[in-house]
């Protein structure tokens, strides 16, 4: 009898075992299905993010394209904008305290320049190209552009920078008007009057990078490239523009003055200053400061109580960068696109923002 | 049993602790002038090229008189050349006021953590309007 009532318990028991698992079984499946997930999505995210960067590359490819095919139409790789006011190109550098006497009658930006080689020559024919200036500074864009400057271009805007939306008009690509040192090797003479190139006090004075490739009033041409076509930055991601309209945080307060309360919104047909100091022309910048050096992060608008941090400065905006990991994307002069890092060596990367400086050195990731 | 929990602690072990190191020093200082500290301003630290030095550019703002390079963006050790900008806020102007001129001088960076107290000279002459 024992024999015959044993045998259903053990069945029973080995067969409770075997259908069921223990909690300790339980924690330790979730807890390797945990670290394989753990593992995964990082690399997932990495690859979204490494989609919006290829997308980013092509965008920046498309209008390096549109500028060496206006120099193969027009002879001249595309000016940042002309201005008779400003001194020649020629110059390594031009610090000087701008034109006297408003309106400057700035015309069309490289961005808008390219768009007939960049397939869109309808959006290149609304804006009205002998209407003077395109600047935002001083009372904004002339009436006949206003419309068209705030118009989105989504070919401007890499798909990483989260405050780049369908709704505001920036420009995350800008010309590389030279390289440098702000203010170490200016000429003498042509230092900003008060030391800086940032936080002037006088209307005007300013500092604009003219070796490049890019430039304000330019004629250059890829032959002017001496050290090489694939050793010269032409254009480059920045995310130092801001997005929004910031004519709050510029209003002045001094009563009579000029340009109290004006508007003064950064837009990818931006020729000019988006404010005296705050950038010279708001589509080009140069390799002064390393890519993404500034710390300046919310780059939606500029600081509320206007100009009271150093970050917002000249410097600032017309530094590269990007929020992709480590570095940004960079159009060289023979029309390659290179993801270029931030740790690369800073003279060198000097060196590759200004034309015919007689170093031919190479990026070599 | 022992099995399964042995292969979970090496799992997570090997995905944590793949942090790659940029080899920069992380620096921090203070900046006076004349005794008191500088509300604003840059510091830019660079690799002194005439010595054979290359790396990145540390730029950090100067907050209430110190400042401090963000953890992606240290110095590079060796020698280096330190640029500093230096201004204040003034109520009777929009823009920062600048106290010096830009204030150049070489020095050497350590490997591994940095401080950095910069007293700017008195004679750093303020600057022309």
């Amino acid at each position: 009898m024992p024999a015959i009532t044993g045998v259903p318990t053990r069945f029973l028991a080995s067969s409770l075992r075997r259908t069921a698992f223990t909690l300790v079984e339980l924690l330790v499946v979730i807890a390797i299905i945990g670290t394989l997930i753990g593992l995964l999505l990082p690399a997932v995210q990495a690859a979204r993010e490494s989609a919006r960067m290829a997308t980013c590359l092509n965008k920046l490819s498309q209008l390096s394209k549109g500028c060496l095919n206006h120099e193969s139409s027009r002879g001249v790789l595309p000016p940042a904008f002309t201005d008779a006011g400003f001194a020649a190109p020629s110059d390594a550098y031009i610090g000087n305290t701008g034109p006297t006497g408003l309106p400057h009658a700035m015309t069309a930006p490289w961005t808008v320049r390219i768009l007939p080689f960049c397939d869109d020559q309808s959006r290149y024919d609304k804006f009205n190209q002998s209407a003077g200036a395109f600047g935002g500074d001083f009372g904004g864009y002339p009436a006949a552009n206003r419309t068209q400057a705030y118009t989105p271009n989504s070919a401007y805007q890499c798909p990483s920078h989260t405050n780049s939306l369908p709704t505001t008009p920036n420009s995350d690509y800008f010309g590389v008007s030279g390289g440098g040192q702000w203010t170490a090797s200016l000429p003498a003479g042509r230092r900003p009057s008060n030391g800086f190139p940032w936080a002037t006090n006088t209307f005007g004075t300013f500092l604009i990078f003219g070796n490049g490739a890019i430039v304000v009033n330019g004629n250059v041409r890829s032959k002017e490239f001496l050290d090489g076509t694939s050793k010269q930055f032409m254009l480059a991601e920045t995310r130092y523009q801001f997005t929004l309209e910031s004519e709050q945080a510029w209003a002045v307060a001094t009563a009579g003055s000029f340009w109290v309360g004006r508007v003064s919104r950064p837009s990818w047909a931006g020729a000019a200053r988006t404010n005296t100091f705050v950038g010279p022309h708001s589509t080009t910048g140069a390799a002064a400061n390393g890519i993404n050096s500034s710390d300046f992060v919310d780059t939606s608008r500029a600081p509320a109580s206007g100009c009271g941090t150093t970050t917002c400065s000249t410097e600032l905006m017309k530094t590269f960068g990007s929020y992709h990991p480590g570095g940004c994307n960079i159009a060289f002069a023979d029309g390659s696109v290179q993801f270029v890092s931030q740790m690369i060596d800073i003279n060198l990367y000097r060196q590759l923002g200004s034309r015919a400086d007689g170093n031919a050195s190479r990026y070599n990731p | 049993m022992q099995v399964f929990i042995v292969v979970a602690v090496l799992a997570l072990a090997t995905s944590v602790g793949c942090q790659k190191s940029n080899g920069l020093t992380p620096v921090t200082g203070r900046v006076t002038f004349k005794g008191s500290p500088v509300p604003m301003g840059n510091v830019s630290i660079e690799p002194d090229a005439s010595q054979g030095n290359k790396g990145p550019q540390c730029r950090s703002s100067i907050i209430n008189g110190v400042f401090t390079s963000r953890p992606e963006f240290g110095a590079v050790s060796g020698a280096v050349i330190v640029d500093v900008e230096g201004a204040e806020q003034r109520a009777e102007s929009e823009y920062p006021v600048p106290l010096f001129p830009r204030y150049t001088f070489k020095t050497e960076i350590p490997k591994g953590k940095a401080t950095l107290d910069i007293a700017v000279p008195e004679d750093a002459k303020k600057p022309k309007r």
